[in-house]
């Protein structure tokens, strides 16, 4: 006999555990079973001999046994064993881990755990815990048939239950979903079943011009026919309500009477209610067959019961609810007309917040001109393959990534870096796809092509970053999911108030709705609770809360897009609007990592002579401090010799014959041991060396003649950088691996006090985590390369000039160009995007504070004021637009430094 | 909302029963109201009941098992 553990999922009550048990009983072998609910686990007693669990026949990537579960998470940012210790110890330490094996060449780690104890989404917590991070596959699925922000909540629910999904967002606005996963788990097929499962429709993104074409056509459709349900709905509702009120305000006079005739209203109610109205409803069924809910339930609830009303009255007004006055029509009609128009306004301004990634795709040349057995073809830009020697003319756009190999020109960067003066471009460098080419021919060789050019790998960015979402957003889908179930206890209350007291209590023969003429004097205690039930379904939709955080964040992450700043996510953007700390890495990113010629002394010989004997000393020279001498008397204009006999002595300088002379060039040492004076020349080293500068003595002939001092320099931006975020409140220090004296110096240049120095690269990531375990909010600014620890274990990393190879960037924010500035635009872009998102809760979430209690009646027993149902989905149509309207306001902001 | 599976359809359904009955009673028990009102009344009451006892219970039921 022997024992085995089973997972069972799905069980959530007495019953299903009864079940199961039955079922495993009944197989032939199995003696024994024994399920707990509580732990969804079986344990079962089986002779072998009859019985095979195959419990060991699993796949390669999952392998379950005896109730425990194995899963290979591959994982980024291991350099050495003890990284692969660091995270066996991690993650062993998590309860219900039985077995783990992190591979450091392999980069991955395999974990053997308990899952009624530990999950996937634990393990990888713990790895990146630790500072590494977890590399997942992902894909970004186009979604159609959503309806509203809870359509959205449905699909996360539906994706998330599935195995292998570490995380899933998905956008109403953008109509997207970002689903992180594990290929080995899980095929995209899956993903999308699940989707259609319940009713709604998931597709691959297309790359490239065909995504926008059909993003373009599906967008314009759908505001077509919101258009023209709106055109229809409101015609027809307009001429319903004169109908209906064709005895009020002397309309009989100008209105022909069938106008006025029920059942005529009833008609023409009725192709409002089954034209532009049916969406609500087949959205219902759906839904409903599926077991979801959402907002098209209000919506035909609403509708549904104002029409019934109205039909009942007028086929059979002897039933009890009004009679024939009372026939509702005009409710129904205007309702389905309000809320169509709320979904059109909603389709025209979310095609306006995902402008950004439109723009971006819109740069893409159709065309290119490459140079196929020596002649010039144009081809589609999607034919050109790496290799291809493309020609670029004037004004042309260039097509794809290369490097120039014939040509000069200057080329407009700035739809892909936010940099407006055009760059320069000569054999050898690289040029990016989607630029414009200003003056001169260009031939290039394609190094990039396809969906790894520098564009593409933004567009990708952006649209990642625009489908995730910000904490702050978790936090109101929460919010907003409970509030729907609240808003329907709320209507059945209020059903219940004005059905058994209110009406009694309050209700007169005069009560009217605001803005209506016709008196509600013949309705009875159903017909007037259902009523103000209604409204307050209506009034509460939580679109708007829906729609408040990822318009938002689409327009933000568009608007940081448009000045070359990637941002990675909405919790990226959510974090770097609290940073209080940020600290910049010294080589490289405040500076320009070059040592360039700075100062030159002179001791009894002209400067220029100082200069031009060690720059010809140094000519056969390559070390960088040696070149930036020869860069820096060239700059100069100075002429240069041959040098004879150069000797290089490490660790000291250089010996050299330069026109006859004997030339030291060197430290103390160097000129110690050669018995040369140099008291003369001491203040002036002293001085250069506590300005973090590295000073060389030279020597002509024996005899001390002046000093050269080079150093690291500043970029142009850095020092306005560091004072913009001082002035926002912002702590800032410098990090290098430079000895003290040089890194002070270097920090009073910039006005940094706080300065982190000698501390090696491997080190970075332990000071960025000493400073967060002190509260802080952390930002490291570094290159991406050598910086990536740091980057990754920072609140924010803040990957700079990386250049085009943006999406193997370490970081959540990448800067494209190498301008300090832009950090400080991140920072603001941020901080205006979460301020946004903030006034657009307020104001989504007011707008149902204000309107449930006037929706419900609340204001009528005091002031007789009453809401009817369609202007109740007035309001609500109006929270939507506004909300966006204020979102939008985000596309004419701009940063305070660094304006274009 | 919640994803009304067939293990929470029974709960769902006694749950928006007993809220109609309830106010099917106390409608016609009061005698003030005719007999259409207290059935369309019991309808709409039915209906919100359902959509509310199917977005509580499935949650309710997870949590407890």
């Amino acid at each position: 006999m022997k024992k085995a553990a089973i997972d069972v999922r799905g069980m959530t009550c007495e019953n299903c555990r009864k079940k199961v048990t039955h079922a495993l009983e009944g197989v032939d072998g199995i003696l024994k079973a024994n399920v707990d609910l509580k732990k969804g686990r079986a344990e079962i007693e089986y002779d072998e001999g009859k019985f095979e669990t195959g419990l060991d026949t699993g796949t390669d990537k999952e392998k379950r046994h005896s109730g425990t579960e194995k899963i290979d998470i591959r994982i980024g940012g291991m350099h050495c064993a003890s990284c692969a210790s660091n995270i066996e110890k991690s993650v062993g330490q998590l309860k219900g881990v039985s077995k783990v094996s992190a591979n450091f060449s392999a980069g991955s780690a395999s974990v053997e755990y308990d899952p009624s104890l530990a999950g996937r989404k634990e393990v990888e917590g713990a790895i990146e815990g630790s500072g590494y991070s977890v590399i997942r596959d992902s894909i970004t699925l186009k979604i159609s048939g959503m309806t509203c922000a809870n359509c959205a909540m449905n699909i996360e629910k539906a994706v998330g239950r599935l195995k292998g999904v570490s995380s899933v967002s998905v956008n109403f606005s953008s109509e997207s979903a970002l689903i992180s996963y594990d290929s080995g788990s899980l095929g995209i097929a899956g993903i999308k079943k699940a989707i259609d499962n319940i009713g709604y429709h998931a597709e691959e993104r297309l790359e490239g011009e065909e995504a926008v074409d059909r993003e373009a056509r599906q967008r314009q459709e759908e505001i077509e026919k919101q258009r023209n349900n709106l055109i229809l709905s409101a015609g027809l509702g307009i001429l319903i309500m004169l109908g209906s009120y064709r005895m009020y305000w002397g309309l009989d006079r100008i209105l022909p009477e069938i106008l006025g005739n029920n059942y005529v209203l009833l008609l023409l109610t009725t192709q409002v209610v089954l034209g532009p109205g049916r969406q609500f409803f087949t959205g219902t069924y759906k839904g409903l067959k599926h077991g979801f809910t959402d907002m098209n339930l209000l919506m035909a609830t609403g509708i549904g019961a104002a029409y019934i009303i109205g039909m009942v009255n007028t086929v059979y007004p002897e039933a009890g609810l009004g009679g024939e006055h009372l026939i509702f029509f005009e409710t129904a009609a205007m309702l389905t007309a309000f809320i169509v128009l709320g979904r059109y306004l909603e389709a025209l301004t979310r095609g306006k917040t995902s402008e950004a990634i439109r723009k971006l795709m819109g740069l893409k040349p159709k065309n290119a001109t490459v140079i196929r057995d020596g002649k010039d073809i144009s081809i589609p830009i999607d034919d050109v393959v790496v290799g291809d020697i493309v020609r670029v003319k004037p004004g042309e756009r260039i097509p794809v990534d290369g490097i120039v190999i014939e040509g000069y020109t200057s080329v407009d960067e700035s739809m892909i870096t936010g940099e407006s003066i055009p760059t320069e471009k000569k054999t050898g460098d690289e040029i990016i796809g989607a630029t414009i080419n200003k003056t001169g021919s260009l031939k290039f060789r394609a190094t990039r092509v396809g969906k790894d050019t520098t564009l593409s790998q933004i567009i990708k960015l952006v649209e990642d970053a625009q489908s995730s979402k910000p904490p702050i957003q978790k936090l109101a889908d929460k919010v907003a999911g409970h509030f729907i179930v609240g808003v329907h206890i709320l209507a059945l209350v209020v059903f219940l108030f004005w059905f058994f007291f209110g009406y009694d209590a309050f209700f007169t023969q005069s009560t009217r709705f605001v803005l209506s003429p016709a008196s509600l004097g013949g309705v009875g205690h159903f017909s007037f609770a259902l009523l103000l039930s209604i409204s307050v379904l209506v009034i509460s939709c939580p679109c708007a809360v829906g729609l408040a955080t990822p318009s938002a964040v689409m327009a933000g992450t568009g608007k940081a897009a448009d000045h070359g700043i990637l941002i990675k996510g909405g919790e990226a953007l959510e974090l770097s609007q609290k940073i209080n700390v940020i600290i910049f890495d010294k080589t490289g990113t405040l500076t320009k990592g070059k040592p360039s010629l700075t100062d030159v002394v002179s001791a009894g010989m002209p400067e220029k002579d100082v200069l031009m004997y060690a720059a010809s000393a140094e000519r056969g020279s390559e070390h960088p401090l040696g070149e930036a001498i020869v860069q820096g008397a060239e700059s100069k204009g100075i002429t240069l010799v041959e040098a004879e006999s150069f000797n290089a002595i490490p660790g000291k300088g250089i010996s050299a014959e330069v026109d006859g002379k004997q030339i030291l060039l060197g430290n103390r040492k160097l000129m110690e041991e050669n018995g040369i004076d140099v008291r003369e020349l001491e203040n002036g080293m002293a001085k250069l060396e506590n300005e973090g500068k590295t000073a060389m003595i030279v020597a002509v002939n024996g005899k001390a003649g002046g000093i050269v001092a080079v150093a690291d320099t500043l970029k142009e931006y850095s020092k306005e950088a560091v004072e913009y975020l001082k002035i926002m409140g912002i702590q800032v220090v410098m990090i290098t691996g430079d000895n003290r004296r040089t890194a002070k110096a270097m920090g009073e240049r910039l006005g940094i006090t706080s300065v982190l120095a000698e501390v090696l690269p491997e080190g970075k990531a332990e000071e960025v985590r000493k400073l967060q375990e002190t509260g802080k909010i952390v930002a490291m600014v570094g290159d991406g390369i050598n910086d990536a620890p740091a980057l990754a274990q920072a609140d924010v990393g803040i990957a700079i000039g990386s250049g085009t190879d943006v999406a193997k960037e370490t970081g959540k924010i990448i800067l494209i160009k190498d301008d300090l500035r832009d950090v400080v635009k991140a920072i603001e872009i941020s901080r205006k995007t979460i301020g946004k998102i903030k006034e657009n809760l307020f104001w989504a979430f007011g707008y149902n504070i204000v309107g449930i209690p006037i929706g419900a009646g609340v204001l009528y027993p005091f002031f007789g004021l009453l809401i009817s149902p369609e202007l109740a989905a007035l309001f609500m149509a109006m929270s939507s637009v506004s909300v966006t309207m204020n979102t939008l306001r985000l596309k004419g902001y701009v940063p305070s430094v660094g304006i274009r | 909302m919640g994803n009304l599976k067939n293990s929470a359809i029974f709960p769902v359904a006694v749950l928006s029963i007993a809220i109609t009955s309830a106010f099917y009673i106390a409608a016609s028990g009061s005698g003030k109201y005719d007999a259409t009102e207290v059935l369309l009344g019991s309808a709409w009451t039915l209906l919100l009941s359902l959509v509310i006892a199917a977005s509580v219970i499935p949650s309710f039921l997870k949590r407890r098992s």
